[in-house]
């Protein structure tokens, strides 16, 4: 391919193995066992995030819950385990099937219950005894704080209740809990159905704590569960808690003419914002946290319903008028500030959790955008780099054939005692000396009607090539540039299967390479 | 103006009569003094012939015009060995196949070459 007519293909196959090396392209030689490989880094880490909470993966440095985690072959062996516990099929991807079985174990936030659970996952019957289902037991539970040496767990190992007494205390102490809530009719240490389902159907359980009589029963014995679950349910309502053990915030308090740090519980700081964001009564200066059913009430039928926001409606010369008058009294005005400060950094702080939110949408989806579309990169390039190789020999055999046409008069001995010659027109002369014996009549005509052929295949080569590269020079114009080449090269399979077929034919023919007047001096191959 | 219309504009000029295709084989004795590779004037070769030139003496063997229409007229020599009428009718279908390629390309590519 030394014509200069032919550089843009070598420019074409130089910049192919350029964006290779760089990875703007993925490289086709390579192959990958990888099941997980299509699936954007977002979508692994929420998997990889469930199944550290099942207990399926450490917390360790290894299992760090990385970007690039589709990678892990650990991360697959978890996959697998998780399928073979919850009977799906077990290849290692986590498709939609295996996400909708980690959410229903998982999710506090859609009601879950076992019929539910059959109609989407056709869970196993015995599923108080299945190893995943115990796992997500063990993690609701822990959640909820009935583990009695709660402050002093890091990690769990075994999930069984009959070998793990800290579960099976557990699951008693819930059961205890459940019973008070009037949700089982008798306790147990194991996970038998009953049990099973009160455990997960969240919402229920929930609502039995806004009666006044119920919440009463548990105040005392279950405090610490109480805590827990108001955190599970301001964290799913985007306060700034986490579900499981208490935590503290260090935040600035005013002693005297100083201001000093000071550790404070975050379910009492969320739980008094969210008294004052939703109208409740709670003591400002309050450091225990005290919980009623009027609170998991208003937990409980959040957002408010239509008709209740349809009775507080009120027109704007009303509230003028009360704010007016709540602005002539200094003491009223000082909490209306107050209010209205909490009121601004609420919305503010709504606003950045928004743009928060938006901005990890994008994330995700420039995430999933690129992966996307380096796939199907990957699948172009690997048909088009197959094609390329092709175009190749396809360019010596055109190269070769276009040199026939450089010549007009044609012997292949010496002395020449047979001479041929084409006009412009393809007309056709020979000379042959006489007494010139047949077998060298023929083996020279043979000789210069193979130029001949290679001359009609190469230009028919040419012709696909031409299309071809029309095509390609159209996409790589266009913004998407090389992506568009590379679908444009692997689209024309036609022109392609064509230029093959000519290739075939013209390599069928014998070429006499030690004649010093053979046309070709390398052998096509 | 792109390479590929450059060839393809010389190409178009260099096929100036595609409507007739002739073959004629000749036997005589040929001295060739540029080298087997150098490029020359075949119809120079034949006009010092036609002139009987002591260095080529000529006569025609076989000659074949084919039309594009499909007419085919065709002159044997009555001494023509086997050889040599092998030879005329594999230069008349290598002609022939050269022609019908060319247009066949000139058909299919130059609107694409056009828009380069």
């Amino acid at each position: 391919m030394s014509d200069p007519s032919f550089a843009f293909m070598q420019k074409l196959g130089g910049a192919l193995d350029d964006a290779t090396s760089k990875h703007h392209l993925p490289n086709p030689a390579e192959t990958s066992s990888n099941p997980n490989q299509s699936d954007t880094g977002a979508y692994i880490r929420a998997v990889r995030a469930r199944l550290i909470e099942l207990g399926y993966l450490g917390v360790g440095k290894k299992a760090s819950n990385r970007v690039k985690a589709y990678s892990d072959s650990i991360l697959i062996k978890k996959i697998k385990r998780f399928q073979q516990d919850v009977g799906l099929k077990v290849d290692g991807w986590a498709g939609a099937k295996t996400w909708q079985v980690l959410e229903c174990l998982m999710s506090f936030e859609n009601q879950q219950t076992l019929s539910h659970w059959q109609q989407v996952w056709q869970c196993p019957n015995t599923l108080q005894s299945n190893p995943a289902v115990m796992r997500a037991a063990y993690c609701r539970l822990y959640a909820m704080g009935f583990f009695a040496d709660w402050d002093k767990m890091t990690t769990r190992t075994h999930v069984n209740p009959t070998i793990n007494t800290a579960f099976r205390d557990a699951i008693l102490r819930f059961s205890h809990f459940a019973r008070r809530l009037s949700l089982v009719s008798k306790e147990c240490d194991y996970l038998c159905q009953d049990l099973l389902s009160v455990l997960f159907d969240y919402d229920t359980l929930l609502t039995k704590l806004r009666e006044p009589s119920i919440f009463n029963a548990v105040e005392h014995n279950f405090a610490q569960n109480l805590h827990a679950i108001t955190r599970i349910e301001l964290w799913l309502i985007g306060y700034d808690i986490m579900p499981g053990k208490e935590q503290f915030k260090t935040v600035p308090v005013r002693r005297g003419k100083k201001r000093v740090k000071k550790q404070k519980a975050k379910t009492l700081l969320a739980i008094k914002k969210f008294c004052i964001d939703y109208g409740l009564t709670y003591s400002a200066n309050s450091t225990v946290l005290e919980l009623n059913p009027v609170i998991f009430g208003a937990l409980t039928t959040l957002p408010p319903e239509t008709d209740e926001l349809e009775q507080a409606e009120h027109s704007s010369d009303e509230i003028n008028e009360s704010v007016a008058q709540i602005l002539a009294r200094p003491h009223s005005r000082q909490t209306f500030h107050r209010q209205f400060k909490q009121l601004a950094n609420g919305i503010f702080d709504g606003i950045k959790r928004a743009a928060r939110w938006l901005w990890s949408m994008i994330k995700r989806v420039v995430t999933f955008s690129r992966e996307f579309i380096a796939n199907i990169a990957r699948y172009v390039s690997k048909t088009a780099r197959k094609y390329y190789l092709g175009i190749v020999n396809a360019f010596d055999i055109v190269y070769s054939g276009l040199s026939y046409l450089k010549q007009s008069v044609y012997s292949f001995r010496h002395p020449p005692n047979i001479v041929f010659s084409r006009d412009n027109d393809f007309d056709q002369f020979c000379l042959i000396a006489p007494n010139t014996s047949s077998v060298h009549i023929l083996s020279d005509v043979e000789q210069y009607t193979l130029g001949t052929k290679m001359y009609a295949a190469g230009i028919k080569i040419l012709a696909h090539v031409i299309k071809i590269t029309h095509k390609v020079i159209q996409s790589v114009s266009n913004p998407v540039g090389w992506l568009l080449a590379m679908l444009s090269l692997s689209n024309l399979s036609h022109s392609i299967a064509a230029i093959k077929h000519e290739i075939q034919l013209v390599q069928r023919h014998e070429l006499d390479l030690s004649h010093k007047g053979a046309l070709f001096n390398n052998r096509i191959s | 103006m792109g390479k590929f219309q450059q060839a393809m504009q010389k190409l178009a000029e260099g096929i100036n009569d595609l409507s007739k295709l002739d073959v004629v084989t000749y036997e005589g004795s040929v001295v060739l003094t540029g080298g087997t590779t150098a490029p020359m004037k075949f119809s120079e070769v034949m006009s010092k012939a036609l002139a009987s030139d002591a260095e080529v003496q000529a006569k025609i063997l076989a000659s074949t015009q084919t039309s594009i229409d499909g007419d085919i007229v065709a002159f044997y020599d009555k001494d023509i060995t086997n050889a040599q009428r092998l030879a005329h009718e594999e230069l008349v279908k290598a002609g022939s196949e050269s022609r019908k390629a060319t247009i066949a390309f000139v058909k299919s590519v130059i609107g694409d070459a056009a828009d380069l």
